[in-house]
């Protein structure tokens, strides 16, 4: 049985929890000197899967509270996450999007572009007074951590996620029309 | 590619939104963030409760013997802290008769608040904190936050239960220091590398034939308005002269690893 509102309300406690586990333990970043991010793989699931209403509200409610914990202005993630989901929403009947590869790529791709539009908007948007981070040759060893992280995590959602919200692929497994209806029989008239 | 009306329509009420966002007064932006923040309330209590309850039942698992033996070295410890703050006291008493003497400023004990450490930034390019104290613990921002070791930041934001510190090595945070061997002063700037080294910072414009060495520490100068003098920020690890030895950096390692901490001391003046 299908409860109405059952998807939103699930991955916007998902994205809650998992927002709140990056921000809780940070040992990645003492380890490798990168950090993990879910919400590069949590936006390619919403906006390769759910209606558009629903991907306008999980956004831009990810994005508000991922900025509440981090020292970024509020709203500075809302444009990068946002135009992002928004592109993959407008192309996602062109993307094999069920299979594991596309996940991968689109998964690393999209962690690799947002922390950088990121990046970008706290220089455009965000006053002097609050400081801007300084980009140097350490940014690439954490875009490859980010990348590394996004494109393993987005098939895992993929997979997690389409279980639990009982979403089926919208392609259907190859069957023959007919069988043996076009299959020349040859054998002796008797 | 279909692109429809409404969905553009969308898309440019959001990117109005975040415009007027980032147009919104810094004070303004801080309440709402801590509001927002709230959701995560009901969480925090979850596993703040659930860690205290796993430390208490770590504990109670010990077994007889080893906490007598533990109660016995605590309260040799206690002892000896309380003798030497009798010590302390003695001297800033005297210090302070020394300075009335010369019509200086008299220095008041500082207050320290216990804060648990709730969070940490997810965003590789800031280094903050978040604490279990805020405003209704008399936290106000600016106020330095240390650990048994040494500084480790200031506060930045307060809110009514929680308080953002931010660490050496974010991008906001300058201050004074001096190598405390030699008496050079210098200025605290994030490490320019530090994406990597995270646990180090430099300390910049030092007097470029100066006498610190690798090896020497590194403490707060006293000379700006944030932190008391004295207090250990690092170890200097090695030195080079900047602008054809117009003056020299030094890296330094930081003293405390705010990683590995559990709990902060906020120091209220």
């Amino acid at each position: 049985m299908r409860i109405p509102g059952f998807p939103i309300l699930f991955l916007m406690t998902v994205s809650i929890v998992l927002s709140f586990v990056t921000f809780r333990y940070d040992v990645s970043r003492w380890l490798l000197g990168t950090q993990v991010d879910f919400l590069p793989s949590l936006i390619v699931y919403i906006s390769l899967r759910r209606p558009f209403w629903e991907m306008t509200v999980l956004v831009v409610g990810i994005a508000l509270l991922v900025d509440s914990l981090s020292a970024s202005r509020l709203g500075v993630s809302l444009i990068p996450a946002f135009v992002v989901a928004y592109l993959l929403f407008q192309r996602r009947g062109d993307l094999l999007k069920n299979e594991t590869f596309t996940q991968f790529v689109v998964g690393g791709l999209v962690a690799g572009v947002m922390p950088m539009f990121q990046l970008m908007m706290i220089h455009l948007f965000m006053p002097l007074e609050n400081g801007r981070p300084t980009i140097h040759v350490g940014v690439v060893w954490s875009l490859i951590g980010l990348v590394t992280m996004g494109a393993v995590c987005t098939p895992l959602l993929f997979t997690l996620f389409d279980r639990w919200l009982g979403v089926l692929p919208d392609v259907k497994p190859y069957r023959p029309l007919a069988e043996n209806t076009r299959e020349i029989v040859r054998r002796r008239r008797k | 590619m279909t692109i429809r009306k409404p969905h553009n329509l969308v898309l440019g009420a959001v990117i109005l939104a975040a415009f007027l966002l980032s147009r919104l007064p810094e004070r303004w932006v801080s309440r709402a963030e801590f509001a927002i923040g709230g959701v995560y309330f009901p969480l925090f209590a979850v596993v703040g409760g659930g860690e205290e309850f796993a430390v208490s039942a770590l504990e109670s698992a010990r077994s007889k013997e080893e906490l007598v033996k533990q109660i016995a070295s605590l309260r040799q410890e206690n002892e000896q802290l309380k003798t030497e703050r009798v010590w302390l006291e003695a001297i800033s008493g005297e210090e302070n008769e020394l300075r009335r003497a010369l019509d200086y400023k008299t220095r008041s004990p500082y207050q320290m608040v216990y804060g648990r450490i709730i969070g940490r930034e997810p965003l590789s390019w800031w280094r903050n904190l978040r604490i279990d104290r805020g405003s209704v613990d008399g936290v106000e921002v600016g106020y330095p936050v240390v650990s048994e070791e040494g500084a480790l930041g200031k506060v930045s934001a307060v809110g009514k239960h929680h308080c953002v510190v931010t660490l050496f090595g974010d991008p906001t945070m300058q201050f004074s220091a001096k190598i405390a061997e030699t008496e050079e002063h210098g200025f605290v700037l994030p490490h320019s590398k530090g994406w990597f080294d995270v646990g180090y910072v430099e300390v910049s414009y030092l007097p470029p034939s100066g006498e610190f060495r690798v090896g020497n520490k590194v403490v707060t100068s006293g000379a700006g308005t944030i932190f008391p003098p004295n207090i250990p920020v690092g170890e200097v690890v090695d030195v080079r002269e900047i602008g054809f030895g117009l003056y020299s950096t030094a890296r330094v390692k930081l003293t405390v690893h705010s990683g590995k901490l559990n709990h902060v001391w906020i120091v209220k003046p």
